[in-house]
């Protein structure tokens, strides 16, 4: 594949690449994207899929798509969907199921403190009233500082609590329907509950940080 | 065979190699051709990265497990993944235990060396991958073949490969030098007096290279060989993988074009319904 087919095609990105293909040479407006790398001023393939070109900002971002599920590690940044198992008063121990709309083999771990429940009134947080075991919230990874140890953070309007069962209601009870952004509700028993409610976007209206 | 009074298969020092020697088929020219080869990607099915591969009689299966998280005692520092490799003869592949557990302790050493210059392992900091070879069938060249098929399983499994990886296995014996050796011949080769003061050559050579960046991952030699021999058999088993690359960049191109071909059969299927729609 030369760097000019790879130009006149754009549209179709039906262009098939092996790991270490050469797919083009590296400039200032030629950025090496997800599963390429830059070597002696070229870009690389590091995964078999097809091409894509991404023009941004009057940059063409290299990206190559893979044939089938990446194998993915979530990474600062990303926006994560996770199992809360426990609960305490300081922090939520987690578990990682998805990145994205990637869902992971593996579950990792995870822990969101108490001071990045929410981005406001930090102090006042309580956890016992923002999460409980078995809900599943949206967070988001913040860099890791501890080794093996995934931290987590709810503060954005968009993260926090989108399942949770009512403790009342067993394991096997509908889900709770979100009324403000502190509490839910329960459909059968009409018990409210306080929770760290996510408001649900579109995952295009989360900002991205990477 | 029989009468002979020695047979292949046993481990014990030979008296008299040549014997031996004198009934394998010994390769009248030097062909530097890959055996016949067979490759299929994702052949366990439950399993994301993995390979089945048939090279000549060998039949080797690879399996490249989740990434898992490194455990905390272990103080290990470094941004780089851990790569862990095991290599596993399979309980019918009838061979003598003892060599069995030793074969499998080199490999799966020899196949670690291997595989980490080829993955991306800053993509896994703090995780480790775990790589499972089974061999199912042993007739040589049984670590070669199961760096082929690693380096297909691992891409495979889409875990990100700076190049793909291929390998091969040459050897000398009584000056006769043999591509590809059989199990015959490695049997021979591992059972000759290891020191008897003889300037005659023998011994194996196994190479793993990277023919896009044109690297080499691994160059595994054991036994007596002078320089000039090293090399010769280097410069043989460079110019089999480069032949091997085109087998798996033709597996490959394949499989990728089967997943886009199913995904397009998903997109027609929705484009006709519009279609309908419309009209």
């Amino acid at each position: 594949m030369t760097p000019a087919s790879g130009k006149s095609q754009r549209k179709h990105s039906k262009l098939i690449c092996l790991p270490g293909q050469r797919l083009c040479l590296s400039d200032e407006n030629t950025v090496s994207g997800q599963g390429t790398y830059e070597r002696m001023g070229y870009i690389y393939a590091t995964l078999a899929g097809t091409v894509h070109i991404n023009e941004k900002d009057n940059c063409k971002f290299i990206e190559v798509q893979c044939a089938g599920s990446q194998t993915i590690v979530p990474v600062a940044g990303d926006i994560v969907t996770a199992r809360v198992l426990q609960v305490n008063q300081r922090a939520a121990k987690c578990s990682i199921l998805c990145i994205g709309e990637h869902v992971l083999e593996q579950n990792y771990r995870a822990i969101l403190r108490k001071e990045d429940v929410r981005a406001t009134e930090k102090d006042r947080v309580e956890m016992y009233k923002s999460f409980r075991p078995g809900d599943v919230i949206l967070a988001r990874v913040l860099p890791q500082t501890e080794l093996s140890c995934y931290q987590l953070s709810t503060a954005e309007n968009e993260l926090g609590v989108v399942i949770a069962i009512s403790s009342e209601s067993g394991p096997n009870g509908p889900p709770m329907v979100p009324i403000s952004w502190t509490e839910m509700q329960c459909p059968n028993t009409l018990v409210k509950e306080p929770r760290k409610v996510a408001k649900i976007v579109p995952a295009s209206a989360v900002k991205t940080e990477n | 065979m029989a009468q002979s009074g020695v047979v292949f298969g046993s481990y014990a020092p030979r008296v008299n190699p040549k014997e031996l020697f004198d009934r394998l088929t010994t390769p009248k020219t030097l062909e530097l051709e890959p055996r016949p080869t067979f490759i299929k990607v994702g052949a366990v099915s439950n399993v994301k990265g993995s390979a089945y591969m048939e090279y000549g009689n060998t039949k080797v299966m690879a399996q490249v497990e989740p990434p898992k998280e490194i455990s905390k005692n272990s103080n290990r520092s470094g941004t780089l993944g851990l790569i862990l490799c095991s290599v596993k003869y399979a309980p019918f592949a009838a061979l003598d235990s003892e060599v069995v557990a030793r074969k499998e302790s080199f490999m799966s050493v020899a196949l670690k060396k291997a595989l980490e210059p080829v993955i991306c392992r800053h993509e896994f900091a703090n995780f480790q991958l775990e790589i499972k070879v089974l061999i199912i069938d042993d007739d040589g060249c049984a670590l070669s073949t199961a760096i082929n098929c690693c380096g297909a399983a691992l891409i495979e499994g889409g875990i990100p490969t700076y190049d793909l990886l291929t390998s091969s296995t040459v050897c000398v014996l009584n000056g006769q030098e043999f591509v590809n050796p059989t199990a015959d011949v490695e049997d021979l080769l591992r059972s000759l007096p290891g020191c008897d003061n003889s300037s005659e050559e023998h011994g194996v050579l196994v190479t793993a290279s990277l023919s896009g960046v044109g690297q080499i991952s691994e160059c595994f030699q054991k036994g007596y060989l002078l320089p000039e021999t090293l090399e010769r058999l280097c410069d043989h088993s460079l110019a089999i993988n480069l032949r091997m690359v085109d087998t798996i960049k033709h597996v490959l191109v394949n499989k990728v074009k089967q997943h886009i071909a199913s995904q397009e059969g998903e997109e027609s299927n929705g484009s006709d319904e519009d279609m309908e729609n419309n009209s």
